[in-house]
């Protein structure tokens, strides 16, 4: 009896080191316990947009109250587009929310207000420039003058229905393809599919640029990069050719750009928590008479 | 004798309970580990050739137009035991306005699709006192071949990092599940 009971206590004390075992192994592959890597955070306020403008003296800064809407505040309807673009967004305002005005709005035009260049060096050949940092795109004309600019919304850090990294692909990528107003997602939502995503134009994979009624102001999608629904239709009627045998495969190019930090491509990195790179503040440097090009990298 | 049953029946019943709770102990480490290939070092992926790029006065130069189609897809190996960075240089009259570059960790392959006609880049290794790193020769820190002949679909092109950082068989696994036949 006492040699069964004994047998029965080794059983036990040994189940109790399989489970404190399987406890380790848990830990062990559960990253946020067992690795220490910087968890990577939005960047602050862009001087490009929004209310990282507020600090430009070209700008003023208004918090919305209850009852406000961007038809209420602009009734004009090219100045309210203006601000918009401004802030990167035109999904309806709350309470509270700030926004930034150009002070001198009955003056300006889209061009001035642009975040890009009105003229870079060119190769001959038209460009559409995707800048995650601006949270803008920008057209040029074969001569290298800036033609049109708007907001985007491009992929997020992290999609909520997905254990991917939804960040929209960088490089530089022609346009295969492209459809009409009707344009709908094979893969979203999951499982479905059926997202709208009018005008869009492919330029990698399933990645593309639409358009989207959906512009809150910050990088929201999953890859894609969403627009203006009026600028996608201008982009996909107006400038954007597909690749096919009569242009020699040679579809409009797109540059996608980096989200950077500190001049640094910024993104799910290891950076050490106490790296002089992280401590680094971001000095607001460009306002929109900069060119930001030259201040920005290298 | 009776007794003596009694014990082998329990001591049978132990075992069978055992049985489940020792081979989750085996099975469970070799599920939960992520996919992980034989490491084959340095040596470069079979039939990507040592061709298509030039070291020059510390830098990597890649010319994808020197043999085979200007669409080209190189493999390049950190052979050192910190992560390089690879900063590209651009002409200042360059519209490309873009800076494909990429950190790659010790002892690992990244992949970049390329149609450039020319890349140059500056490898720096991490270095507290400059924010962009330590200059090194690119010569002596990386291994470079290049897949001169490669089949793209219509919707895989572009110039890109495919593969940031990762063993080789790993990489050479993410070139064909992105659709892309190197040879």
């Amino acid at each position: 009896m006492k040699k069964q009971v004994a047998v029965v206590l080794f059983h036990f004390l040994l189940l109790g080191v399989d489970s404190l075992t399987a406890d380790l192994y848990a830990k062990s592959a559960n990253p946020t316990v067992s690795t220490i890597v910087a968890k990577p955070t939005e960047p602050p306020p862009s001087p490009y947009y929004g209310v990282g403008l507020c600090d430009n003296p070209l700008y003023e800064c208004i918090k919305t109250m209850a009852g406000d809407s961007w038809e209420k505040l602009f009734p004009d309807e090219a100045q309210r587009d203006l601000v918009q673009r401004i802030n990167r967004c035109y999904n309806n305002l709350w309470a509270g929310k700030t926004i930034a005005v150009p002070r001198d709005l009955s003056h300006d035009t889209l061009l001035s207000l642009s975040p890009f260049p009105q003229k870079i060096n060119g190769e001959h050949e038209k460009e559409i420039i995707v800048d995650q940092d601006k949270l803008a795109w920008g057209a040029y004309d074969a001569e290298g003058q800036l033609v049109k600019w708007g907001p985007i919304a491009s992929g997020r850090d992290k999609c909520p229905d997905s254990n991917n990294i939804c960040r929209t692909l960088t490089g530089l990528f022609r346009v295969f393809s492209k459809e009409s107003k009707e344009c709908v997602s094979d893969v979203f939502p999951i499982g479905k599919g059926g997202a709208k995503m009018p005008y869009c134009m492919y330029f990698h994979k399933g990645f593309a640029l639409h358009g989207s009624p959906d512009m809150p102001g910050y990088r929201a999608s999953h890859g894609c990069v969403r627009m203006f629904i009026s600028d996608a239709k201008w982009l996909n009627e107006t400038f954007v050719q597909i690749s096919n045998e009569m242009n020699h495969y040679m579809g409009t190019l797109v540059i996608i750009r980096p989200v950077t930090k500190d001049g640094k491509e910024y993104g799910p990195v290891k950076l050490a928590a106490d790296s002089p790179v992280s401590k680094k503040a971001l000095k607001p440097k460009a306002n929109r008479w900069v060119n930001p090009d030259e201040v920005s990298v290298q | 004798m009776k007794n003596n049953k009694n014990t082998e029946i329990l001591l049978v019943f132990i075992m069978a309970l055992w049985v489940p709770i020792v081979s989750m102990a085996v099975v469970k480490p070799l599920l939960k580990a992520p996919k992980t290939f034989k490491d084959e070092g340095d040596k470069s992926p079979l039939g990507c050739k040592d061709l298509g790029y030039r070291f020059d006065l510390k830098t990597l130069k890649l010319l994808p137009e020197e043999v085979g189609l200007p669409q080209s897809l190189y493999f390049i190996f950190n052979e050192r035991s910190e992560s390089v960075n690879l900063y590209q240089m651009l002409k200042n009259d360059s519209t490309r306005s873009m800076y494909l570059n990429n950190v790659i960790t010790p002892r690992q392959w990244a992949v970049l699709s390329t149609s450039e006609k020319k890349l140059q880049y500056i490898c720096t290794v991490n270095d507290p006192k400059q924010s962009y790193g330590k200059i090194v020769d690119c010569a002596e820190s990386l291994k470079v071949c290049e897949y001169a002949r490669v089949k793209y679909g219509m919707n895989n092109g572009g110039n890109y990092w495919l593969v940031k950082s990762s063993s080789r068989g790993a990489a050479v696994d993410a070139v064909l599940h992105y659709g892309i036949i190197p040879r």
